[in-house]
């Protein structure tokens, strides 16, 4: 109730305090959102967003859900044009130093840069070869020789060629779960992206997938930026390097925190957020 | 000022999923395609439409037809279209229901009556009406009796629509939330009760909807009545006269009576009239079903 | 008040009551019977239809040998002629051709009313489909009379051909066909599709490099339904085909299928030829049962769930 009570009538200084707390890292950021609203039938589903990344950072966005991470994220490659088609999205969204968003260019084009693996693995219920073939056709890829090679190496990169490697024709859904995320991470590989955005990519996976796809992302951070949306903060603490933290406020999501994995997780600036990693809200 | 009028149109523009290019282009094809089908099917309507609407008056709707349909009206035809019509939905709309009620509360699903159903439907929706037709005629009017009579085209237009209403009952059934039926059994209601105070009364729309599909479907047909309720376009005295329907003068008329195209058009513009009031009614309350 | 009326009969609170529950039980019973009656009637009705075609067309087994009806020279059934070839290939030509029409158009319409319309253009397209699937098709034959077979006259007489058949078939089917093929395409997990456009993929890509493969036995079954409308369909043929018993040499050839067979010789055939007519409906109710089985076949394996 005392905690509650505190949620909804922020202290305006504490809310001037994480204001100051989102410092750009050395370096120009790969990608970059600057007040972004998402509003669906009157709402805001997220509200005043500013997030930066770095390149080679892998950044967590932690939070209850609910609170509009999934809807964030989604909009960076602006897949919410399909998630929710009625959303309405505004602010802009920076990649490399271009604007991506808004922008008349194809979504396409942005989505190879910015690749997405979702919650449920979702590979196509045909061969694991035209799976991947499928990705390199949508990258634009018409070099059909220089395919096997790129589909080789896209696997070996998630460990999964030297077990698939005789397999190829097999239907991909027949596949583990652990297995079928891994081959959707590695579909999205085949586009070299600058980012990939991962959106609870375990939470439907055991355990022990769920570690194979931890080292992963973690091994992802040598070729690119990764932002992960997790549930999971013991998760968010052994793969990321940056939280942010979201939380929901007047009914619309906002980043109350940002900062380096380990300070959010030790010592957090917003009571907030110390009160969410100390399990308060259970 | 201006800058932000001019993010405000970039913000409209992408606002929903742009296509790429390769996209336009294809779509501009496709959109090629789909206009010409429909426009197609406009003018099909309009074409008719064209031709017959000037001959529709009152006295063509209450006159007997002359010199063969090529004057007069089409009273004792629209009576005979409305008697096929009913007695094929008064025989078929018990049937089916009852077929569909059996196979959905009493049988289980994929037990092997079940698939027989699926399958004796499946194969009676699937063959071509002109068999119906030599079946009624040698079955209902031969071997029965009944002679080239309405009765023999009502009953050979329901066991033409029997399989199409009990396929489309059993779907709208298998939609019915488990609750209701877990709900009243638990109350110690029996299957007979359930069905005929839960079912019943809250699929009233969709078994309406279900009716008027087959209405349409009877309505539409003209081969299955070629030997079966006849070609006479005397006004019927009962059930056992024949009669001619509306979509048999409009044949008879284009194929047969030289310069009957016009008043075939009318006859087309009234049969169209009505599969429409038909339809619609029938969109009118699959929306009430589905809101 | 209740209990001075029961008074002369002591104990007829339990036999009163026993009886409701009589009538009760012998209600649900009566209606059970009554329901397993009617349905057993309508799965026996598939029988009695294909026995009286039989019966119909048993006069001909021991009087003319099947073969016959493939070697006679002519269809001349007053004269014992017996040649069936030109209705059979009439019969296939225009409905093949209806088909091989209208799946690629059906195709197209489908696609756009899914990826590339907006849900409000799709919506209203899909109505108009569903009015047009089930126009009384005399409709469709009396306009291909008065407006398609003169203009293809004005291309070569008479007009009444196989292309006329072949083009106003289409224009029937292709409603039903379409309607078939976007039920499948809507079917398809939103998962799928998100994650086909998530991996950079055009619209085109998506529907024909992810949904096509997927849904291509639910295509296949579509167009199968529509050979089986086309194959039974009679009325449209007999207006626009010209209705000529001879094989077609040219698209611009009249033809007769063979339902108008049936149709324009039923009113006045002897024993015999009346017999042959039957036997003619009966080939094409075995047809249309094993398209009916092959679809339903193809419907319960196809790789993603898409039962009708």
């Amino acid at each position: 109730m005392n905690i509650i009570s505190r949620l909804s009538e922020p202290k305006p200084a504490a809310a001037g305090h994480t204001a100051q707390v989102v410092p750009c890292p050395a370096g120009p950021p790969v990608l970059e959102a600057r007040a972004i609203r998402v509003g669906l039938a009157g709402r805001d589903i997220i509200r005043d967003v500013n997030l930066s990344l770095q390149p080679n950072e892998i950044l967590a966005i932690i939070g209850p859900s609910g609170c509009g991470k999934s809807t964030f994220v989604s909009t960076l490659n602006r897949m919410i044009h399909h998630t929710l088609p009625t959303a309405k999205v505004e602010g802009e969204i920076w990649l490399n130093g271009g604007l991506v968003f808004p922008s008349s260019a194809s979504a396409a084009d942005l989505r190879c840069k910015v690749a997405m693996v979702f919650q449920r693995p979702n590979p196509f219920p045909f061969s694991i070869r035209m799976n991947m073939e499928f990705a390199l056709k949508a990258n634009g890829d018409r070099y059909r020789p220089g395919y096997a090679d790129k589909i080789e190496q896209a696997l070996r990169s998630v460990n999964l060629w030297d077990r698939l490697k005789d397999r190829m024709n097999d239907v991909a859904t027949r596949l583990s779960g652990g297995e079928q995320q891994r081959l959707c991470i590695a579909r999205a590989l085949l586009s070299d992206p600058d980012v990939i955005l991962f959106d609870e990519p375990c939470s439907a996976l055991d355990p022990v997938s769920c570690t194979a796809i931890e080292t992963l992302i973690q091994d992802l951070k040598q070729r690119c930026s990764v932002i992960i949306v997790t549930h999971n903060l013991a998760q968010a603490r052994r793969v990321s390097d940056r939280c942010a933290m979201f939380w929901l406020r007047d009914g619309s999501g906002e980043v109350i925190e940002t900062g380096p994995t380990d300070r959010i997780m030790t010592a957090p600036n917003h009571e907030i957020t110390r009160a969410y990693i100390n399990g308060e809200f259970c | 000022m201006s800058e932000r009028r001019h993010l405000n149109r970039h913000h409209r523009r992408a606002g929903s999923d742009r296509m790429g290019r390769a996209d336009r282009l294809i779509y501009l094809c496709f959109l090629m395609v789909v206009s010409l089908v429909f426009l197609t099917y406009g003018k099909v309507i309009f074409d008719i439409a064209s031709q017959g609407i000037g001959q529709i008056n009152l006295s063509y709707l209450t006159d007997a037809p002359r010199q063969s349909g090529r004057a007069g009206g089409v009273f004792p035809i629209l009576v005979s279209t409305v008697l096929v019509l009913a007695i094929a939905v008064a025989v078929a709309l018990p049937t089916s229901l009852a077929i569909a009620l059996y196979v959905t509360e009493y049988l289980a699903q994929g037990s092997a009556l079940s698939s027989l159903f699926r399958s004796s439907m499946l194969i009676l929706a699937s063959v071509p009406s002109i068999a119906f037709g030599l079946f009624g005629s040698s079955f209902f009017a031969q071997f029965l009796g009944l002679g080239t009579s309405l009765l023999t085209g009502g009953l050979t237009l329901a066991v033409m629509i029997i399989p199409i209403c009990a396929f489309a009952f059993v779907e709208v059934f298998r939609l019915l939330p488990t609750g209701y039926r877990t709900g009243a059994y638990a109350l110690g209601a029996g299957k007979a009760r359930f069905i005929l105070c839960v079912m019943i009364p809250t699929c009233t729309a969709e078994i309406i909807t279900v009716v008027l599909l087959g209405t349409g479907r009877a309505l539409a047909e003209t081969a299955a009545l070629l030997f079966t309720s006849g070609y006479s376009d005397r006004m019927p005295e009962s059930l056992l006269d024949p009669g001619r329907v509306l979509s048999i003068h409009i044949y008879d008329l284009a194929m047969s009576i030289p310069g009957g195209d016009r008043m075939a058009a009318a006859s087309a513009v009234l049969l169209i009239g009505l599969f429409l009031l038909i339809s619609s009614v029938g969109l009118y309350f699959s929306k009430k079903a589905h809101p | 008040m209740n209990r001075e009326f029961s008074g002369p009969f002591p104990g007829a609170a339990g036999p009163r009551d026993r009886s409701v529950a009589r009538t009760a039980l012998s209600l649900e019973a009566l209606f059970h019977y009554v329901l397993a009656a009617t349905f057993a009637i309508g799965c026996a009705v598939v029988l009695v239809v294909g026995f009286v075609i039989l019966t119909g067309a048993l006069p001909v087994f021991g009087r003319i040998p099947v073969l016959q009806f493939l070697s006679d020279s002519d269809w001349h059934p007053t004269s014992g002629l017996y040649d069936l070839k030109p209705m059979l290939v009439g019969s296939l030509l225009t409905s093949v051709g209806a088909v091989g029409l209208a799946t690629p158009v059906s195709l197209i319409i489908a696609a756009s009313l899914n990826f590339f319309m907006s849900g409000l253009t799709a919506s209203l397209l899909r109505r108009l489909l569903f009015v047009m699937a089930a126009m009384p098709t005399v409709i469709f034959g009396f306009w291909g009379l008065t407006q398609v077979v003169p203009l293809i006259g004005k291309l070569q007489a008479p007009g009444l051909s196989l292309l006329s058949g072949i083009l106003i078939l289409a224009l029937m089917i292709i409603p039903t066909t379409t309607l078939l093929m976007d039920a499948a395409f809507a079917k398809l997990p939103k998962p799928l599709i998100h994650g086909a456009f998530a991996l950079g993929a055009t619209r085109k890509l998506t529907c024909f490099g992810m949904a096509l493969p997927i849904l291509r036995r639910a295509v296949l079954s579509a167009a199968l339904l529509g050979l089986g409308r086309a194959l039974g369909e009679t009325i449209v043929v007999v207006m626009v085909t010209g209705n000529r018993a001879e094989l077609p040499l040219s698209l611009f050839d009249p033809i007769r299928t063979l339902t108008a067979n049936v149709t324009l010789e039923m009113g006045y055939a002897d024993p015999l030829h009346g017999a042959t007519l039957f036997l003619s409906i009966l080939v094409l109710f075995v047809i249309a049962t094993g398209l009916a089985l092959l679809v339903h076949a193809l419907d319960r394996t196809g790789g993603v769930s898409v039962d009708v």
